[in-house]
């Protein structure tokens, strides 16, 4: 059997639990009889191990079976003994008590992290997020799965289950219930964090941070996180989460001179959002180390870090709700009407009560209104209307042959007259 | 574990198999057949050979006992060939554990064994080539 390569020994070094027995072996200080005494037990609990996992139906069984049942004592016992006392307290114990004991008190720790971690479990899907992420949902599924099949007795070490789901910051590789308890406890402090925010913002975040955040496999928490981060430095409401334009490039600017500046308002927001356990304040705090990391890698373009919402990238930054068009044959006998009218102020009420569309508002000024007319016509629209026709008229495309409707021609002369702020 | 735990855990396990050994002459004895001490420590030794090159390890009490036990009684062995035959045997038994996937047991491969060998008049080779191999075919596949 190979050994397992155990690292040089320093004083008050941290042993990963499958390597810990091993550490004690080697630097404990056992003489060599209590040393052969503990190989001895270890070769009897290995004969145990394998007389229970193969139901007594076999006296030998492939070496890489065997390898892992034998990771499974060292992580069983290992993790028991971590949490038994120091290096040298764990050293005196296992001198002391045979290892079948231990082995046994470590299957009974085991079963108690398990509900723990159970425990754990329940809390995550009490507070999971749903944003119909397929990667964070069948993550969900598999740790449901992950209690019926991990196998305390024979392979402690191992993670029975597919954990696609990317978060904020990843656990570092360990075995068994170990691993799944650290994600489990990252995997609720996030969804906590984002249990802060109005889900169809985040939505709306998501949707310009990938192209397809449904199926893509990212981190839901981050590009949140990031951007509640850069609201609080502006000082603004952390909860909107949309930073656009300049007040992208103003936080570039800002995170580039000054380091602290992100810490604090790290700190911040932890305080907005009533984040006060110390677990979870250094989880967001290195989350926040990560980030000002990408800020200094990228440098000028590190605005790109902050992100809006995909909605106002397309839109120029509002909404227009255009109401219902009118029936063609309606439309006409307002047309009629508004020909017949000699009163610019009766068209304009006839406009007003009558046109609910963009739609039927342009085929109307295209028709029935000249020159200075258009300008009443603007002073009677509000602020939104005049850009949403301002937007529609700028992605109209026209060959040199043809001529810019008039209408066009006069809102933009109108605009730069620099009316109602536009 | 360092290895020389390990090389005295080893020979510790073979005194328990060579000791295993000389008891069963006292049961072999009755149907012709008795291993020397040699013959006894060439079997040991290949025990940990099958075992080490069919990438297995042993635990607990092994198999040779059992099939010392299980083939004595055969009337296809004999004093001439019994060290041979036993040999082989073992060669043949962990090769199965192996291509059976572990499905069969000890038991269960050491008594088909032994109905196979009987049912082919002694044949090593058929017991190898065909029965065997056709038996953990259909056990891999289920059927």
């Amino acid at each position: 059997m190979a050994d397992l390569i155990i690292p040089g020994f320093r004083a008050g070094q941290e042993f990963k639990s499958e390597e810990y027995l091993q550490a004690l072996l080697r630097f404990g200080g056992l003489s060599q009889a209590e040393e052969e005494r503990v190989q001895n037990e270890l070769w009897l609990l290995m004969e145990r191990q394998v007389r229970k996992f193969t139901l007594g139906d076999s006296s030998s069984v492939p070496l890489e079976t065997a390898e892992k049942l034998l990771k499974s004592i060292f992580f069983t016992l290992g993790l028991y003994l971590k949490n038994q006392g120091g290096f040298e307290a764990n050293a005196q114990l296992v001198k002391q008590t045979s290892l079948a004991l231990l082995f046994q008190a470590g299957q009974k720790h085991l079963a108690q992290i398990k509900e723990e971690v159970f425990a754990l479990n329940t809390q995550v899907r009490q507070t999971a997020v749903a944003l119909g992420n397929i990667s964070y949902e069948d993550t969900l599924a598999e740790l449901d799965q992950f209690f019926t099949a991990y196998d305390i007795a024979s392979l402690a070490h191992e993670i029975p289950c597919m954990l696609d789901y990317q978060l904020c910051l990843p656990c570092p590789d360990g075995p068994g219930i170990e691993y799944i308890r650290d994600y489990l406890s990252r995997l609720l402090m996030e969804n906590q964090f984002l249990g802060h925010f109005d889900k169809a913002k985040i939505s709306a975040l998501l949707e310009n941070y990938t192209q397809s955040y449904e199926e893509d496999l990212i981190n839901m928490c981050e590009p949140v996180f990031i951007n509640a981060v850069g609201l609080e430095i502006l000082g603004q409401d952390i909860f909107e989460l949309e930073i656009r334009g300049e007040n992208q490039r103003r936080l570039a600017a800002i995170l580039a001179d000054s380091g602290p500046e992100l810490k604090k308002a790290v700190d911040g927001v932890c305080l907005k959002l009533g984040i006060s356990e110390a677990k979870a304040k250094a989880y967001f705090r290195l989350a926040g180390q990560n980030l000002q990391s990408r800020v200094e890698a990228l440098g000028d373009k590190s605005a790109k870090i902050f992100i809006s919402f995909k909605q106002s990238q397309e839109d120029g930054g509002f909404k227009y709700q255009s109401g219902r068009p009118m029936d063609n044959e309606d439309l006409q006998a307002l047309i009629e009407e508004l020909r017949d009218c000699r009163i610019l102020e009766q068209k304009l009420e006839l406009v007003k009560k009558r046109i609910h569309s963009l739609d039927d508002l342009i085929e109307i000024m295209k028709i029935c209104f000249w020159q200075e007319e258009f300008f009443s016509l603007f002073e009677s629209l509000d602020q939104v209307e005049l850009l949403a026709l301002l937007q529609i008229a700028q992605k109209n495309q026209y060959s040199p042959a043809e001529t810019i409707p008039g209408w066009e021609h006069y809102l933009r002369n109108y605009l730069k007259a620099d009316r109602k702020g536009v | 574990m360092s290895g020389n735990y390990f090389l005295e855990l080893v020979s510790r396990q073979k005194l328990a198999r060579v000791e295993e050994l000389r008891q069963c002459n006292d049961f072999t004895c009755r149907f012709g057949l008795f291993l020397s001490e040699s013959q006894i420590q060439s079997l040991v030794e290949q025990v940990f050979t099958a075992l080490q090159e069919t990438g297995r390890i042993e635990f607990g009490q092994g198999i040779l006992k059992r099939l010392v036990y299980e083939f004595a009684p055969s009337p296809y062995i004999m004093q001439a060939n019994y060290e041979d035959t036993l040999l082989e045997l073992l060669d043949i038994f962990y090769y199965f554990k192996n291509d059976s996937l572990d499905m069969l047991s000890d038991d269960e491969l050491i008594i088909l064994m032994a109905k196979y060998f009987n049912a082919c008049q002694g044949s090593l080779d058929y017991l190898r080539e065909t029965a065997l191999s056709e038996l953990c075919r259909s056990v891999r596949f289920g059927l």
